[in-house]
């Protein structure tokens, strides 16, 4: 008998044994469920298809969900829903930056004129404007005194309230603009502006 | 909808689907939960004049044993743990079999791990065929067999010396 033939032999042994040990365990019977079960199954049977949950002995069933039920959730959803959608509503809405150019400013003509330097914000001291800044030299590619054809508003950035000629406090607003002009060979030129406003603030 | 068939059903398979059920629940309420909410569902899924499929009411009843287990396991853990001294045993009394071996044999099958317990239970006690208990735990015929015969081997092991003889 080779090895082969040894293992089918035990093999077949073993579910020999293991099947006389399942028909002398089967002589024990399942103990029977209560009388209750029976008459819970029936009424379950019994109720509509729509009844969720089953009879119980140990929780009472759930009333059946009405109109009224779904009613006062959808209450509480839409509630919720307008709970969290009020932050947003209050929040103030950030202006397009094409309107975002402070009125006060232009009203009292106090907007510097175009090419107005900016002060080196990285020195400690605070920044100090001069009144009258002076004009960037104008690029070669463009003709004096020309007028740009566009303008696009690239960023505005307020640098707060700072000190003109040490004294007088304004607060500082600048705008970068990108100018187009058109070219001599019939190309479209473009240049950077930086617009400074400058509003004179009262400090109190 | 008070069908009799289902009387007839309910007799022949209420006892094996609560030792069944019991496997995962200790306490036979719980466990005839689970029972009551699988044969309901399997039955109510039945066309008129149809029987339900054996294993699929098993399944629908082990499914319903692991939902109740995983929602009480969020409030007492600790029921399910012990069913020794368990005020209801899982056999009926019976005049002809050794008390004192039917608890052995409870005692021992709790100590199996589920996969070999409930194969074993399924395969004796529910009367399934291998291809059976392989269709109602959604494994492979092999795979189902080879732990039973793994489960009956542990199990005769665990009892006791003298519960060892036939009952």
């Amino acid at each position: 008998m080779n090895r082969f033939e040894n293992d089918d032999a035990r093999e077949e042994q073993g579910a020999e044994a293991a099947e006389g040990m399942i028909l002398d365990l089967a002589r024990l019977r399942p103990a029977v469920p209560s009388q209750t079960l029976r008459e819970r199954i029936a009424a379950d049977l019994a109720a509509p298809l729509s009844r969720e949950a089953t009879s119980s002995a140990r929780s009472p069933t759930p009333a059946p969900r009405s109109f009224a039920w779904l009613a006062e959730r959808m209450l509480w959803a839409a509630g919720g829903a307008i709970a969290a959608a009020v932050p947003f509503l209050l929040q103030p809405r950030p202006l397009p930056a094409e309107t975002n150019r402070p009125a006060a400013a232009v009203d009292q003509g106090q907007v510097a004129p175009r090419g107005a330097e900016a002060p080196d914000p990285s020195s400690g001291a605070p920044p100090v404007i001069a009144a009258e800044p002076q004009a960037i030299a104008a690029q070669p590619q463009v003709i004096a005194g020309q007028e740009p054809i566009a303008e696009e508003s690239l960023a505005w950035s307020d640098d707060g309230v700072q000190f003109i000629d040490g004294q007088i406090p304004a607060r500082v607003i600048r705008h970068w603009v990108l100018e187009r002009f058109p070219g001599a060979d019939g190309n479209g030129l473009v240049r950077p502006r930086e617009d400074v406003f400058v509003v004179p603030v009262a400090l109190r | 909808m008070d069908d009799p068939a289902w009387h007839a059903w309910y007799d022949r398979h209420a006892a094996r689907l609560l030792l069944y059920a019991r496997q995962w629940l200790a306490d036979r309420a719980s466990a005839e939960d689970a029972v009551q909410a699988g044969f309901v569902k399997v039955w109510r899924g039945c066309r008129p004049g149809e029987t339900p499929d054996v294993p699929l009411l098993y399944a629908a009843v082990r499914s319903e044993a692991l939902d109740l287990l995983k929602s009480r396991a969020r409030r007492r853990a600790r029921e399910d743990r012990v069913v020794a001294g368990s005020s209801h045993g899982w056999w009926e009394d019976d005049p002809l079999v050794s008390q004192e071996r039917a608890a052995a044999v409870q005692r021992a099958l709790e100590q199996l791990p589920i996969e070999q317990r409930e194969a074993i239970v399924l395969r004796v006690w529910s009367g399934l065929s291998f291809p059976e208990v392989a269709r109602t735990l959604g494994e492979n015929e092999n795979t189902v067999a080879a732990r039973c015969r793994r489960g009956l081997a542990a199990l005769e092991k665990l009892l006791p010396e003298g519960c060892r003889e036939p009952l």
